[in-house]
C-alpha cells in the first residue's frame, strides 16, 4: 500500500504544473438587508418555523408553546449544552433522558451559529454537544442566539477554535425526493424544525 | 468497473418504448431543469462563481499531490488514517480489511458513487459483512438488485408503485406486511427499518463530495441526514472517495458548495452539509473512535496531462444528465455504466477503456446544453469528440460509418469530383421530394428519415451559392 501511495503521488507530481495560479478568494456573496431579517426569511423558505425569545428564561415556555401548537406530547429531551440551565417548572413539559432512538421524540438544543445566507443553523461536536440527538429526534427545536447569526458560511469558521470532529450546516428538516421527485419530510432525522431566536447567548 | 455499454443501442431502443420509464423521466424537467434555472437566477453573481469554481478545480488538479499530502498530514495529526488505493481491487481490499479488524457484521453506507464504481458491496458480502444502503434511493435499488440510474437520484427510473411492490416483497420479514401505496407511508416504513440498522451498525461508510486540504475534512452533502447518522453512530467511520475530490481551503469548498446543490436539485443548500474531521476527540461526548479515508485512483491519475484532464474538475452534480436530451429520453440504465449521461460518456471510457465504452461518446446530439449548465464549465462535447477520434483511430467504430467517412474524405480531397458528386446527390434528393420534403431515404439515410423528414436541397450547393454571391 505504501507502494500505491508513492506510485499515485509520483504520477501526480509528474503532471504538476506549479505555474497554474489561483487568484485570492473573492469575498462571499454580499447579503442585502438586515442579517436577522434575512435569516428569518430564509428559515421560512426552508420550511422551518420561527419564534423569538428575549432571554434564555423565555425558552422553556416557547418550547412548550410550540409542542402544544403541533399537538405533540409535552415531553422533551435536552441537549447537554442546555442541561441544568433552563427552568421548566412553570411549563407542563416533562424532561426525559437518553438518546431519542424511538419515534416521536422532541429534542431542544443550542447550536454554534446561524447563517443568514440560507437560513442554516450550525452544530459542532464538542464537550457540550452530542450530534446524535439532533439527528435522531423527530421534532427538533433549536435555540439560535441572535448575536451569533452570521451573514455567510465562511464567517462561521472564524467563531471556531480549531476544527471539531463534526461541523454540520443544517437547513430545514430531513427530507427525501427520491420517489418521483416529490419531497417527503422526516426521511431519517427530524420531520419538523423549529427555531427559537434568542437575544441571549446560551 | 463493470460496464455494459456495448448494448447501448438495444437498451436505448427498449427504453424509448418503456411506458413506466418514460413517465418517470418526465419528472426531470420540473424537478431538476426548472429548479436549477430558478436557483441560478436567485443568486447574484452565479456565472462569475462558475468561473471561480472552474479555476479552483483547475488549480487543484495542477497541484494535486501537494493538496493530497496536506490533507493526509492533517488527518494523521488528528489521529485519523489515510489509505491510498491504486485501483478498485485495492480499494475493496482496504475497506474489507478495516471492517474485519473491527469484527464488523453490518455496515451502514451513505450514497457514494465511488463505492458503486469500485463495486464495494459485493466484496463486503463475500467477506460476510452486510452492507446496508441508507439513502432511500440507494436502499430501494439495493433491495431490487439494480444499479443507480442517475448519479444523484438513483431511482429516478422507478414509479411509486414499483417502490411499493419492492417494499411489499422485502419488508414482511421485518413485520411490515401491508402493501403501502402512498409516498409518506413508504418513507415512514423505510425510516423505521433503517433506524434499526443505523443503531446496530458496526462501521459507517460514506463517500465525500469534497476533501479540504487545509483542515483534513471530508465533506458530505445529503438531504436525508443519512450520512451524518452513518458517520456519527458506529465506532468506525470510513470515507471512500476519489483522489480528485480535494480542494485547497474551506473558502474554496464553500464556493463549490454554493454551486453544487443549485446545479443539482435547484436547492440553495441541501438540508445537511457536514464536515467530518478526524475521529472523536478526548472531550467529545460521542463519535467514532476511528476515522479512515480511502483515496481511490482507479484510472484518475492517468487522465492528467491528457485531453480528458478537465473531466477531473467534475463535482458530480448531475446537471449534464438532467439537461441532456438523450439522457432525458433513455434514462441512465441504457448507458450500462454507473456514470451515465454526458459526464459518463467522457468518464466511463477514461476509467474502463474505450473498447468497453465505445458507444457512449456517440450517444450525444452535440447540442451543448451539458457544457452550458456545468458548474465547473467542463467542455463535455469537445471531450466526447476526442473519444470519437480515438474510437476511429483504433478501428472500434462500426464498418458502415468507417466506409462512409472514408468515402467522404476521398471526395473532399478532390474538389472537382466533390462538386460533381454533390450536384448529382442534390438532384437525386430533389427527385425524391414531395412539396420540398423527403419522407424516406435509402441505405444509411433510412436511420435519419425513420424518425423525421429531411428538407429537400434547394438553391444549389453551398459552393455554387458562394461563387454566385462572391461574383455578384
Amino acid at each position: 500500500m505504501a507502494d500505491s501511495r508513492e506510485q499515485i503521488l509520483g504520477r501526480l507530481r509528474r503532471f504538476a504544473r506549479p505555474e497554474v495560479d489561483l487568484a485570492p478568494a473573492p469575498p462571499p456573496p454580499a447579503q442585502a438587508g438586515a442579517i436577522l431579517d434575512l435569516f428569518v426569511e430564509r428559515l421560512g423558505a426552508a420550511r422551518a418555523t420561527v419564534d423569538r425569545a428575549a432571554g434564555l428564561a423565555e425558552v422553556p415556555a416557547a418550547a412548550a408553546r410550540y409542542l402544544a401548537g403541533q399537538n405533540l406530547p409535552a415531553r422533551l429531551r435536552l441537549a447537554p449544552g442546555l442541561a441544568g440551565r433552563l427552568d421548566f417548572a412553570a411549563t407542563p413539559l416533562t424532561l426525559e433522558d437518553g438518546l431519542p432512538e424511538a419515534d416521536g421524540i422532541a429534542v431542544l438544543t443550542d447550536c454554534l451559529a446561524g447563517v443568514a445566507e440560507t437560513g442554516t443553523f450550525v452544530a459542532a461536536s464538542g464537550p457540550g454537544s452530542d450530534p446524535r440527538l439532533n439527528l435522531l429526534a423527530e421534532t427538533l427545536i433549536v435555540v439560535v442566539a441572535t448575536g451569533r447569526v452570521a451573514a455567510s458560511y465562511e464567517d462561521v469558521w472564524r467563531m471556531l477554535d480549531g476544527t471539531p470532529r463534526l461541523v454540520g450546516f443544517v437547513t430545514g428538516a430531513s427530507r427525501t425526493a427520491d420517489i418521483e421527485q416529490t419531497i417527503e419530510w422526516g426521511a431519517h432525522g427530524p420531520r419538523r424544525l423549529h427555531v427559537i431566536l434568542c437575544d441571549e447567548t446560551p | 468497473m463493470q460496464v455494459e455499454s456495448g448494448a447501448f443501442v438495444e437498451k436505448a431502443r427498449a427504453a424509448l418504448t418503456d411506458a413506466t420509464l418514460q413517465h418517470a423521466l418526465k419528472h426531470i424537467k420540473h424537478g431538476f431543469v426548472e429548479a436549477r434555472a430558478g436557483a441560478a437566477a436567485r443568486l447574484p453573481g452565479f456565472e462569475a462563481m462558475r468561473d471561480r469554481a472552474r479555476d479552483i478545480r483547475a488549480h487543484t488538479l495542477a497541484h494535486l499531490a501537494e493538496h493530497l499530502e496536506r490533507f493526509e498530514a492533517n488527518v494523521t495529526a488528528l489521529g485519523g488514517h489515510v489509505h491510498w488505493a491504486a485501483d478498485a481491487e485495492e480499494a475493496r481490499a482496504i475497506v474489507v480489511r478495516l471492517c474485519r479488524e473491527k469484527g464488523a457484521r453490518t455496515v451502514t453506507k451513505s450514497k457514494s458513487m465511488v463505492t458503486e464504481e469500485i463495486e464495494l458491496n459485493p466484496a463486503l458480502e463475500a467477506a460476510g459483512i452486510a452492507p446496508v444502503e441508507t439513502d432511500l434511493g440507494e436502499y430501494i435499488i439495493q433491495l431490487r438488485h439494480e444499479k443507480p440510474s442517475h448519479i444523484i437520484a438513483p431511482v429516478i427510473h422507478l414509479s411509486k408503485d414499483q417502490v411499493a411492490d419492492t417494499f411489499h416483497a422485502e419488508h414482511p420479514k421485518y413485520g411490515f406486511t401491508e402493501r403501502l401505496t402512498e409516498r409518506p407511508a413508504l418513507v415512514r416504513e423505510a425510516r423505521a427499518i433503517l433506524r434499526e440498522r443505523f443503531l446496530k451498525a458496526d462501521v459507517g461508510i460514506t463517500g465525500a463530495n469534497f476533501l479540504v486540504a487545509e483542515t483534513g475534512s471530508a465533506v458530505v452533502v445529503t438531504n436525508e441526514g443519512n450520512a451524518d447518522l452513518t458517520a456519527s453512530l458506529p465506532d468506525t467511520h470510513i470515507v471512500v472517495t476519489g483522489i480528485e475530490k480535494v480542494v485547497p481551503t474551506l473558502a474554496d469548498c464553500h464556493t463549490l458548495l454554493r454551486l453544487l446543490p443549485r446545479s443539482a436539485t435547484g436547492q440553495d443548500i441541501t438540508a445537511y452539509v457536514s464536515f467530518f474531521t478526524g475521529p472523536k476527540r478526548a472531550a467529545d461526548l460521542s463519535g467514532p473512535s476511528s476515522f479512515h479515508v480511502v483515496l481511490v485512483d482507479n484510472g484518475r491519475s492517468s487522465m492528467l496531462g491528457t485531453e480528458f484532464e478537465e473531466m477531473l474538475r467534475c463535482i458530480r452534480c448531475g446537471a449534464c444528465l438532467n439537461h441532456c436530451p438523450v439522457y432525458a429520453n433513455v434514462g441512465g440504465h441504457a448507458y450500462g455504466s454507473v456514470y451515465p449521461g454526458p459526464m459518463g460518456a467522457v468518464l466511463t471510457p477514461s476509467l474502463a477503456g474505450i473498447d468497453k465504452a465505445g458507444h457512449l461518446p456517440n450517444a450525444s446530439s452535440f447540442c451543448g446544453r451539458c457544457e452550458a449548465v456545468c458548474p465547473v464549465r467542463i467542455p463535455l462535447p469537445k471531450m466526447m469528440r476526442h473519444w470519437r477520434e480515438r474510437e476511429f483511430e483504433r478501428h472500434l467504430s462500426p464498418a458502415p460509418m468507417r466506409w462512409g467517412l472514408g468515402l467522404w474524405a476521398a471526395l473532399a480531397a478532390r474538389p472537382a469530383l466533390y462538386r460533381l458528386a454533390l450536384g448529382l446527390a442534390s438532384r437525386l434528393l430533389r427527385g425524391r421530394a414531395t412539396k420540398g420534403w423527403i419522407g424516406r431515404l435509402p441505405l444509411a439515410g433510412a436511420g435519419w428519415t425513420g424518425g423525421r423528414d429531411l428538407r429537400a436541397p434547394s438553391g444549389g450547393t453551398f459552393q455554387q451559392q458562394w461563387r454566385r454571391r462572391r461574383g455578384g
